[in-house]
C-alpha cells in the first residue's frame, strides 16, 4: 500500500453542515493567508443558508480538510434545475490526494439521484489543472462566457 | 420627447410585489413560454438580504428588470454581484431602459463597496455581448464546463 492509498482511505465525504462554515472559511484563510470579511451570519443566513443539500465536506481524521459548495438554478427552455458549483476548495496540506474529485463526485451522484439535468461550473480556461479535473468527471465546454466589470 | 419619456421612467429596488410583473414580461419576451420560473423568483428572494435587483416602472407599471444578487464565488471568496437577467418589455425597448437598469445596480454596487459585477451569457449572442461591452464590462478568462445527465 502505497502512502498515497493509506491517506485517501482516511477520507471520509458527508454532506456540508451550517458548523462546518468556520472550517470551510479556515481552508479559505489557509489558502489566501487572509482574514475576510464575510461572516460566519453573512454566509449562513445568505447564499449558503438552506441550500447545503449540494455542498459537501472531506473529512480527513475527523478534521474538514476541503469542500464543494453548489446551489440549485434554474435555467434554459424548458426549464431545468441544475446544480451549478460555487465553489470548490481544498486545503493545500491535503492537495493530490483525490480530494476534489471525490467531493466533485459525491456532488455529481447526488444530482443525478436528485434528477437535476446538469452540474455546471465556471472554469478560468487557463487553468489546465482544473479543466483537466473537470473533464476527467466528464464535463465538457459550454457556451457560457462572463463578462466582468471592476468598479 | 425623449427627455419626457426619459423622466417617467422610474428605476426603483424589486420586491417581492413585483414577481407577478416580472415573470409577464419574460413570458411576453420569450413569446409564450417564460424563461424564469415562479420558483426562480422565490429562490431570487427579491428584496432580500442578497438580492441587488431592481425594476423600471412607467406610470406605474413595471416594463423591465434586471435580476441580480450577491454571491461569494472561488476560493479565494470573492465577493461580487452576478447578473441573471436584463429583460425590458418589447413595447419599452430602445429607450435606454436596460442600461438604466444595469448602472442602478453599478451604482448600488458602488455604494455597498461590492468591486465585482459578473455577467455570464451566450458567448454567440453577439447583441448582448455588446451591451455589456458598451458598459464597460470585459471579457474575463472565465467559462462554463457543464455535465449533462441523461433523463
Amino acid at each position: 500500500m502505497t502512502p498515497i492509498e493509506r491517506r485517501e482511505t482516511k477520507v471520509r465525504i458527508r454532506p456540508m453542515e451550517p458548523e462546518d462554515i468556520d472550517s470551510v472559511l479556515a481552508i479559505d484563510r489557509k489558502i489566501t493567508g487572509v482574514r475576510r470579511a464575510v461572516t460566519y451570519t453573512d454566509l449562513i443566513t445568505g447564499d449558503l443558508g438552506g441550500v447545503l443539500d449540494l455542498s459537501f465536506v472531506a473529512e480527513v481524521n475527523g478534521q474538514v480538510a476541503g469542500f464543494i459548495l453548489a446551489r440549485r438554478v434554474y435555467v434554459g427552455e424548458p426549464v431545468t434545475e441544475v446544480g451549478l458549483i460555487q465553489i470548490l476548495g481544498v486545503d493545500p496540506d491535503y492537495w493530490r490526494q483525490g480530494i476534489a474529485t471525490r467531493l466533485a463526485k459525491a456532488l455529481l451522484e447526488t444530482c443525478r439521484a436528485k434528477k437535476l439535468g446538469a452540474v455546471r461550473i465556471m472554469v478560468n480556461e487557463r487553468n489546465s489543472q482544473l479543466r483537466g479535473l473537470f473533464e476527467h468527471l466528464g464535463f465538457t465546454r459550454g457556451k457560457l462566457i462572463d463578462y466582468t466589470k471592476t468598479l | 420627447m425623449n427627455t419626457i419619456e426619459k423622466e417617467t421612467v422610474n428605476i426603483r429596488r424589486m420586491g417581492r410585489r413585483d414577481i407577478d410583473a416580472v415573470l409577464a414580461i419574460d413570458k411576453k419576451i420569450s413569446g409564450g413560454q417564460g424563461l424564469i420560473t415562479y420558483k426562480d423568483m422565490v429562490a431570487a428572494d427579491p428584496g432580500g438580504a442578497l438580492d441587488l435587483s431592481f425594476v423600471a416602472e412607467v406610470e406605474g407599471m413595471v416594463v423591465g428588470f434586471i435580476l441580480a444578487r450577491l454571491t461569494y464565488v472561488s476560493v479565494p471568496f470573492i465577493e461580487l454581484a452576478t447578473i441573471q437577467a436584463v429583460v425590458v418589455h418589447p413595447n419599452y425597448q430602445r429607450r435606454g431602459i436596460a442600461t438604466r437598469l444595469v448602472n442602478a445596480l453599478l451604482g448600488l454596487c458602488h455604494a455597498e463597496g461590492v468591486n465585482a459585477i459578473r455577467a455570464v451569457i451566450d458567448e454567440h449572442n453577439a447583441d448582448v455581448r455588446r451591451f455589456f461591452q458598451r458598459l464597460g464590462f470585459r471579457r474575463s478568462e472565465l467559462v462554463n464546463y457543464v455535465r449533462t445527465f441523461e433523463s
